[in-house]
């Protein structure tokens, strides 16, 4: 049974994000500002946090700031702006995570539960459990022995092409492969045209190994260049 | 008022007094200077000036009386009035009637001519010291000899002498001709003569002894008495006259040092009221003051003069101290004003010829800004012309006029320059640039502060569009982020109320609505803000090196389900080559991605899309061509008009902005964005330039 501290001004959007997780199985903590958050999280164990950015008194980035002073629990900021400067003001000052509003309820789950999986279970287990055949990044864990890879700890199945193309990736995190390059290196053909194909594969693989395929975060698109493994 | 009264009563008092001393002093200095020796030397009368002057007279008359003797010794023939003067100045110059001793002997042998000596007397010892002169003699009666001539022989390159005898006949003389020549005083020096007037024998010539003196002691009362017994009045009062004339002089240096000081200034030091004096505009008191100046000492002339032959008498005194005070009244307050004006700085301002030359100025600045421009010019070619013709009549001012014409052109040109840059400044993107109009031409500089005008108007007008393009910006971020937040609620109980058991099938359909237009709500508000921030150039455009056919195909492949559950088939044309464009990345996607659901949305079912890319022109151009599937009433450039789309009905999801925002994207990426339609043809044209190609890896 997990905490789940929610911070927002706006009260609807705290019951109905209480709404959602209660009904996922996780108790929650419900403040209205920065303040309250603060004190909330000091008066009882606290797994995680959803905060709003935008917040009178003692706003989301500053009490983000706060609590990453003695705490190193996840926390996943709401901002209605979608300004990149924003999101990496966020995540520069410890933000694990971040969803803009207008938001879907089912993203929210979905990083919520990857954040504390990675927290509580995986988080010191993904390390021991690296082993010759073994490779991890962020969440991902592919098991070349085993021929098997889980997401936060979720297992998922990839097609033959996939689980090649993911483990060209993650074999060279952060190095840019273009389509054709992905196609001769995975098909062992030489590509006459069909990178689109390599295209199309990606895309599915990104649906099942992304929360959000539009925003990846493993995965990303480098726009006219290829594909790349973003190093976590 | 009484302080003052007695300051100008000082300044007045001061005033006087050196006009006084000065006066005075004038004439104190001007008497010992001509006593000067008398003061000086000390030595006596015989070697005073008044002595010298009278001895010069007489030796005169001595000369004159030698002259006429030595005529009548030679029998020349004299005249009656000839006869008349050797007797009036023998008797003037006889030893009883005079103390001036004089004897007159032919230089050549000593032979006595004549002298006014006691009997047996030699001059030595008859006076005070002795002086001695010469005096030529020539008699030439029918004065021939100067009537001789030369004639340039060029043949031989020596002068013929053509020498005229008493009967008047010439006779011509050359070098071989020198013992005659001789005769008539001339000898051969190579090629031209000299003349001896001493050895020509047509002519009496004698050269004569004066020696001379004043008797001493004095034997006569004559003027030599009278000087002596002035000499010993002067020689009394000269010590005191010379220590008063000092004191005057630096009396009067002192005051008029004195009232320099304080000239033009209040007792505090401040600047004084300019007086009706210091008023006068300089040229015309100078004027003035040179006209009284002349005036007054051509009145004092006959005065001076008056007073050298009778001596001091009342009322000449009195006349000559009012002449001179005059004067010095004159010139001390013409240093006075001149000072008073260099202290307050209108030297220069006050004068009648600077008045005249500003009214000739402001005259010509009328002239120039009431006469329409071709009249002036006209005017200034006739003068050009005029000017030309009258310094072409000397050979040294035609080369200065042409000069200084040339200068005035020259400078009309490069301040015509001054002007054309400005204006290139203002229309190349510096409206606040101001044209410095300081000693242009009245035309020119008129010109030219019109510009910098209109130059400060566009500025203005742009600063005005800048701030209000930035106020829209952020009006349309803040209230799209207002709406956010309702929008985030109004969503997620949407969400949670189609969780909700309800049974109304009505219910549900209402739900299902709201859920739908909630969405559209969701797209429009994050539509609108992608927009705004493409138009105004907020977004920040990071320009790289990429492959257009490489994103080309990535896009595909994001876009590959959805085309296929529309039934649309992609015909895609490829280069054999990859296409290197320099863009961002995120955003050229983020056009293609537009243009792409475009087609997804608006493209008639069934049908195929056509993708080509190429390159040409150094531009990487991609083009999309579909069949709509509405009817395009619209034209093209209206279609990319925020809030339009293909079927005015708006049924279609979608914004209406996605032509907008790929448009202003394609735009920052310094690309080009052409929509044509052909009937139901629609066809998209993106040009983003090519990438320069890459540098060679360096080993």
């Amino acid at each position: 049974m997990y905490t789940i501290l929610i911070c927002d001004d706006d009260r609807d959007i705290v019951s109905a994000l209480d709404i959602y997780l209660t009904s996922e199985g996780y108790r929650t903590v419900k403040t209205y500002d920065g303040r309250e958050a603060l004190k909330a999280a000091e008066e009882q164990p606290v797994d995680l946090v959803l905060m709003d950015i935008m917040m009178p008194g003692i706003d989301g980035i500053r009490a983000t700031a706060k609590l990453r002073e003695h705490s190193n629990l996840p926390i996943i900021l709401l901002t209605a702006k979608s300004e990149d400067a924003d999101k990496v003001l966020g995540l520069n000052i410890g933000a694990d995570d971040y969803i803009t509003k207008p938001f879907n309820p089912i993203e929210v789950i979905a990083r919520v539960r990857s954040q504390l999986r990675r927290y509580t279970s995986l988080g010191g287990r993904a390390a021991e459990e690296a082993g010759p055949h073994v490779l991890t990044n962020g969440g991902i864990r592919l098991d070349d022995g085993a021929k098997s890879v889980t997401v936060d700890g979720e297992p998922v199945s990839l097609t033959p092409l996939e689980y090649n193309i993911l483990l060209l990736l993650l074999k060279n995190p952060g190095r840019v492969f273009s389509t054709a390059q992905i196609y001769e290196m995975v098909w062992n053909d030489t590509s006459v045209g069909s990178e689109s194909t390599v295209a199309v594969h990606i895309r599915h693989l990104r649906e099942k190994i992304e929360i959000d395929p539009a925003s990846p975060r493993y995965i990303k698109v480098v726009w006219g260049l290829g594909y790349k493994m973003e190093k976590l | 008022m009484k302080q003052l009264l007695n300051k100008l009563a000082a300044k007045a008092l001061l005033f006087l007094l050196a006009l006084g001393t000065g006066v005075g002093g004038f004439w104190a200095t001007l008497f010992i200077f001509s006593q000067w020796d008398t003061l000086w030397t000390g030595v006596g009368y015989y070697s005073s000036n008044s002595c010298a002057q009278a001895m010069e007279n007489r030796y005169l008359q001595a000369q004159e009386l030698a002259r006429l003797l030595q005529y009548q010794a030679w029998g020349a023939p004299l005249s009656y009035l000839d006869h008349q003067r050797i007797s009036d100045l023998k008797s003037a110059l006889d030893g009883s009637r005079t103390n001036f001793r004089f004897s007159v002997r032919h230089n050549d042998t000593g032979a006595l001519l004549y002298d006014n000596l006691d009997d047996g007397a030699v001059i030595e010892g008859s006076v005070h010291t002795v002086t001695r002169g010469s005096v030529p003699v020539i008699y030439d009666e029918d004065d021939s000899h100067s009537k001789d001539y030369y004639v340039w022989n060029g043949e031989k390159q020596y002068y013929l002498l053509y020498v005229v005898l008493s009967d008047g006949t010439e006779q011509l003389l050359t070098p071989a001709d020198a013992a005659l020549a001789a005769q008539y005083g001339y000898t051969f020096t190579g090629y031209t003569w000299n003349y001896q007037l001493s050895q020509d024998s047509r002519l009496m010539y004698i050269e004569l002894a004066i020696e001379y003196g004043v008797a001493d002691p004095l034997t006569v009362e004559d003027e030599f008495w009278e000087g002596l017994e002035d000499f010993g009045e002067y020689a009394r009062y000269l010590p005191a006259l010379a220590i008063l004339t000092v004191v005057l002089d630096a009396a009067c240096v002192l005051l008029t040092l004195l009232l320099c000081k304080t000239a033009g200034r209040q007792a505090d030091g401040s600047p004084a009221p300019l007086s009706r004096f210091d008023r006068i505009p300089l040229d015309l008191l100078l004027l003035l003051d040179a006209g009284a100046i002349l005036l007054l000492l051509v009145g004092g002339a006959p005065l001076t003069t008056a007073l050298n032959a009778t001596g001091p008498a009342t009322d000449l005194v009195v006349g000559l101290a009012c002449i001179s005070s005059g004067i010095g009244l004159c010139l001390l307050s013409l240093l006075l004003t001149l000072i008073v004006r260099v202290r307050a700085g209108h030297l220069w301002r006050n004068t009648l010829i600077r008045r005249l030359i500003f009214s000739l100025h402001a005259l010509l600045r009328t002239i120039s800004h009431s006469w329409p421009m071709t009249r002036r010019v006209i005017v200034l070619f006739l003068l050009y012309l005029l000017g030309s013709y009258l310094t072409n009549l000397t050979v040294i001012l035609a080369p200065v006029y042409q000069g200084a014409v040339l200068w005035l052109v020259c400078r009309w040109a490069i301040q015509w320059r001054r002007v054309r840059q400005g204006t290139e400044e203002i229309l190349g993107g510096d409206p606040a640039y101001k044209i410095d109009t300081r000693g242009m031409y009245v035309d020119l500089a008129q010109h030219a502060r019109q510009l910098n005008d209109l130059g400060g108007t566009i500025s203005q007008a742009v600063e005005e569009r800048i701030r209000s393009e930035r106020f829209r910006a952020e009006l349309i971020t803040n209230v799209s982020h207002d709406l956010k937040t309702p929008l985030t609620s109004i969503l997620n109980y949407v969400d949670l109320m189609k969780k909700r058991p309800i049974d109304d099938p009505q219910a549900q359909s209402y739900l299902e609505v709201l859920s739908r237009k909630s969405q559209r709500l969701k797209k429009l508000t994050e539509d609108l803000v992608e927009a705004s921030k493409a138009s105004t150039g907020t977004l920040t455009v990071r320009l790289e090196r990429l492959g257009l056919v490489q994103l080309v195909q990535q896009a595909l492949g994001e876009f590959e389900d959805r085309f296929a559950l529309s039934d649309l088939k992609v015909v895609a044309e490829y280069p054999e080559r990859e296409v290197w464009v320099l863009a961002d990345g995120h955003q050229l996607w983020r056009v293609i991605d537009n243009l792409l659901s475009n087609c997804n949305k608006y493209t008639l079912e069934g049908t195929r899309i056509y993708l080509g890319i190429s390159s040409r022109d150094g531009q990487g151009v991609f083009v999309v061509k579909n069949i709509s599937r509405q009817q395009l009433n619209i034209p093209p450039r209206q279609l990319m008009e925020r809030f339009v789309r293909g079927d005015s009905s708006r049924a279609t999801e979608g914004s209406g902005l996605g032509l907008s925002i790929a448009r202003s994207l394609t735009e920052l990426q310094h690309g080009t964005f052409v929509i044509d339609i052909d009937g139901d043809l629609f066809k998209v044209t993106v040009s983003i330039p090519l990438a320069p190609d890459p540098e060679p890896p360096q080993e």
